[in-house]
This record gives structure tokens, sequence and C-alpha cells, in this order.
């Protein structure tokens, strides 16, 4: 074997050692953002109408927000820091996870609650 | 002899195989699988992909694909495209209206031609309510994928929202709309990578995704009919998986290796004060992909807001004031022409004397550095 033979030989063998680390290297599985947005969401009061029995809150992916509008009737559950309290308990800036049910009119809260920031995940 | 030569060769070629390669913009992140090479480089495509209303686009955008602004010098980098951002801040009550029934915050400046005709609007009014308008250029999003993979839990030992330690530096983290610790954005409104990347698709390009299903309005009103025929989601989910692995698996730009004036250029910027915002490094956490799992990260950041004066304030956002901001990232900086969220300052040296709020005891001290320590300070800067 010459001198330059060898020197193939060698780099041959050198890629396919590096090429061997490179294929063994363990893969990803991309993870997607649930947007399942079934029955509840998270997300900040923009305004409430307690008269009109109406809660907008702010929510959306990056900067793409949306305002969420429900209807809030008497049937609604509404707990502030835990303890059960009105619609008008509620005050705009606070975080709030709601429960509620897509009908034909609209969206109809069953449950509102407020959460401190960083405990509740947002679900769109 | 000839066994001499080649054991030479086999450790020049081990050293080789042990130094890291020069990273240069636009090359995917080192240790990616060959998987996710490819789907970078798939990304890639997509990133380029250039829309038209036939195929989504609008009906108001800002720009017919990702890299028509994220441009220069590869795709993923800065541009020169500045867009308008709104919101109404009550300083009484502290309340913050990004005006979403009104087109905020994103106000788009291009229409399609269908909708010019339907509506007479060449591009989105900024609200009548909006307290003010904000100017935001177009950052590099190179190396995104490791500020993504930082543990919240180092954002939050970087943060000093009381000053307890009083040195007049006191940041804090953003919080999206649900309560989740924001970093992306001139704001630091947006949690995750992913979500940046899902909306930016409908607020810059108006296309709609599995993400982000339905269209934003014009101006809070719904989109005519026939102006935006194309079903939505107007992309797949594989599409935009794609993409988000093309600014995932970016590699951030390296610096430029350090001169000696350099050099002592990086001790100022530490001596000053500049690092308490700007932390040279961050540490990414455990993570799925082996690639960004436990590096090192010369971010230049700590992802939180700074108050940087009354002179820089523009909208509020989130729990950010008008006079916050998150410190901007400073890998790549030499890849900007432009400086500052709105693109303001035209050299670093005019972005440095910008700084206000938190920042102004280290700008008093950039002030008093002699001429050969603030050229050595700029030229740590342009290494980055």
């Amino acid at each position: 074997m010459t001198s330059r033979s060898s020197i193939a030989v060698s780099g041959v063998v050198m890629v396919g050692l590096l090429a061997g680390v490179w294929w063994s290297a363990p893969g990803f599985e991309a993870a997607t953002s649930g947007t399942d947005a079934a029955t509840k969401m998270c997300g900040t009061v923009a305004a409430l109408n307690r008269t009109a029995g109406e809660l907008r809150v702010i929510t959306g992916v990056g900067h793409s927000l949306r305002v969420v509008v429900f209807r809030v009737g008497r049937e609604c559950r509404v707990r502030v820091a835990g303890v059960e309290a009105a619609l008008g308990d509620l005050a705009r800036g606070q975080i709030v996870v709601v429960d509620y049910r897509k009908t034909p009119s609209g969206n109809t809260a069953e449950t509102i609650e407020t959460v401190r920031p960083g405990s509740e995940r947002g679900q769109r | 002899m000839r066994r001499a030569a080649t054991g030479l060769l086999l450790v020049a070629l081990g050293v080789l195989a042990g130094c890291p390669k020069s990273v240069d913009p636009g090359d995917p992140l080192p240790g990616l699988t060959r998987e996710q090479q490819r789907r970078f480089l798939e990304g890639r495509i997509e990133f380029r992909r250039t829309f038209a209303p036939e195929t989504g686009l609008g009906p108001l955008f800002n720009a017919d694909s990702c890299a028509e602004c994220h441009e220069d010098p590869v795709a993923g980098g800065t541009g020169d495209e500045v867009e308008i951002h709104v919101a109404a801040f009550d300083p009484l009550s502290g309340s913050c209206d990004p005006l979403i029934e009104r087109g905020g915050p994103v106000i788009q400046q291009q229409a399609t031609p269908v909708l010019v005709a339907a509506m007479g609007i060449e591009s989105e009014p900024v609200p009548a309510e909006a307290t003010a308008v904000a100017r935001r250029s177009t950052p590099d999003i190179l190396g995104f994928g490791l500020l993504d993979a930082v543990p919240e839990s180092t954002l939050l030992a970087l943060a000093d929202p009381e000053d307890r330690d009083g040195d007049g530096i006191s940041g804090r983290p953003n919080r999206f709309f649900d309560g989740r610790i924001g970093r992306f954005g001139r704001k630091a409104l947006v949690p995750t990578l992913r979500e940046f990347n899902a909306g930016a698709f409908p607020i810059e390009q108006g296309i709609t995704n599995p993400d982000v299903p339905d269209e934003e309005t014009i101006g809070g009103l719904a989109i005519p009919p026939g102006v935006d025929p194309i079903p939505d989601p107007e992309i797949s989910g594989e599409m935009l998986d794609r993409t988000d692995d093309f600014v995932r698996f970016s590699a951030a730009p390296a610096h430029e290796k350090l001169t000696r004036t350099a050099e002592v250029g990086r001790e100022i910027f530490s001596r000053i004060g500049c690092e308490r915002c700007h932390v040279p490094t961050l540490e990414t956490g455990d993570h799925a992909v082996k690639a960004l799992r436990h590096r090192t990260v010369r971010a230049y950041t700590d992802l939180l807001l700074h108050d940087m004066g009354p002179d820089l304030a523009d909208i509020c956002f989130g729990q950010a004031s008008p006079s916050e901001f998150r410190t901007e990232p400073l890998m790549g900086l030499r890849l900007s022409q432009r400086f500052l969220h709105d693109g303001r300052a035209g050299t670093v040296e005019q972005a440095i004397e910008l700084h206000a709020g938190e920042a102004a005891a280290s700008v008093g001290r950039f002030r008093a550095l002699s001429q050969a320590d603030r050229a050595a300070l700029l030229e740590f800067l342009g290494s980055l």
C-alpha cells in the first residue's frame, strides 16, 4: 500500500466513524401545542357586563390575540381566590379559567375561577 | 515512515473532529441528527415560501413570506421592514388594552386587491382608541430555539422585581394572558417559540394554521364575504411544524474571534454594568432535542422586562408598561443595520446613548469612558 492509499483508507475510516456517531444520535419527536378549545380556556378578563351577564376574556397564540365572549347565566359558578363569588366580583386584568359549552347562540360559561399567574396552562 | 504518516493523519483528523465547526449565520444547530437536519432544510423552504391571495395571503398582511422580512444576510436574519403595534394604556389604573376588537395589537400594512376593492383600505386603520403607536423593527431569529430551551427557573432566578439587591436593576418577567411567563417579542409576551411562530403566520401574512385556525379581523370588523375564500386553516400542520423546525434548529450566530482590544471591551462591558441585563450566557435545560439540551447560549439577555425610561416608551403589552422592554439578545448583533426595538438608532453607540431608566447608571459610566475604552467596547459589541 502506498502512503497515498494509506491516507485515503484512514480518511474513509474516520468519515465512517463520524457518520456512525451522526446516524446513531437520538431522534426528536416534535411537541405540538394543544389547541383544543372544546370546553375550557384560560385568559385575562378584558371586560365584564354584570347587567348583560357577559364576560370578555383575552386569549390567543403568540401575538395573534382574540377576545372570547361568554354568556354568564345564574347557573354559572364563579370562584374568586377559591371563594364562591358573583360575576361582579371579577375584575379586569384577573386571570380566569372558564369551563364552558359551545351553543348555537355562543359560549355559555359553566364555571369561572380566578387563578394565580403561572398556576394554569392556557388552552385556546 | 508510512506508518508514522498515517498515525499523524489520524491524530490530525481526530483533533479536527473534536474542534467545534465554525457556525455561520443560517447554519443549522451543531449536533442535529440527520432527520433533524432534513427537517431544518425542509423548514427553510417553508420559511421562504411566498404566499399569494389564492394560497391564503391576507386579506391583511405585512409580508408575503417569513423570509421577506427575516432575510439579511440569510433566511432567519434581520430585515429593514418596520411594523406597527398599538395599545391603549390607562396610567391611572395601569390597565393595558391591546385593542384586539379594533384590529390590534398588530396593525397590518398591506391589503390584498380584493380587500382594497371591498373596503377601500390599503392597510389596517390605526384605532382611534390607541394611546400609543409603536414601531417594531425586524429582529434576527437565529438561535431562538436555544432561548426557548432556557428553563423558566433561570428567568425567575435572574428577576429582581423589587430591586432587593439595590443595584438599580429590577428585571421581571412578562406574562401571557393565561399567566405563563413570556420571553419572545420585544415585550417578552409570548411564552414559547411554537406560539411565537404559529401566531406570526396570521398576523404577518394572514395565513391561518391549525394552531390559529381563524383569521384576524379588519380593524375589528369581520372579513367581507368573498374577500378570503380559501378554507381555513390555510396551511397544514406539517407546514407549520416544518417552519417551526427551521426556526428552532437554526444556530445562534457565533461571535467573531475576539481581538485583544475586543477582550478589553468585554471587560468594560462587564465593568460598566451592561451585563446585569445583557447576561452573557444562559444555559438550556433538559430538552427532547439533544442539540438543544444543556447548551450554553451566548445570548446577552436575561429575557426579562426592564424600564428603559420615558423617551423609549411606546405601547403597553400584557403586564409590560409602556417603558418596559425585554432585554434584547445581543447574539448576532453584528448582523443588524438598525438598533433598538424600533430601529431608531443607526449605530450601536447611538443605541447605548438612548438607553435610560434602569440603564441610566451604565450609560453614565459609558459616557465617562475614555475614547480608547469606548472604542474597545464597541469593537467587542461588533464581534457579537
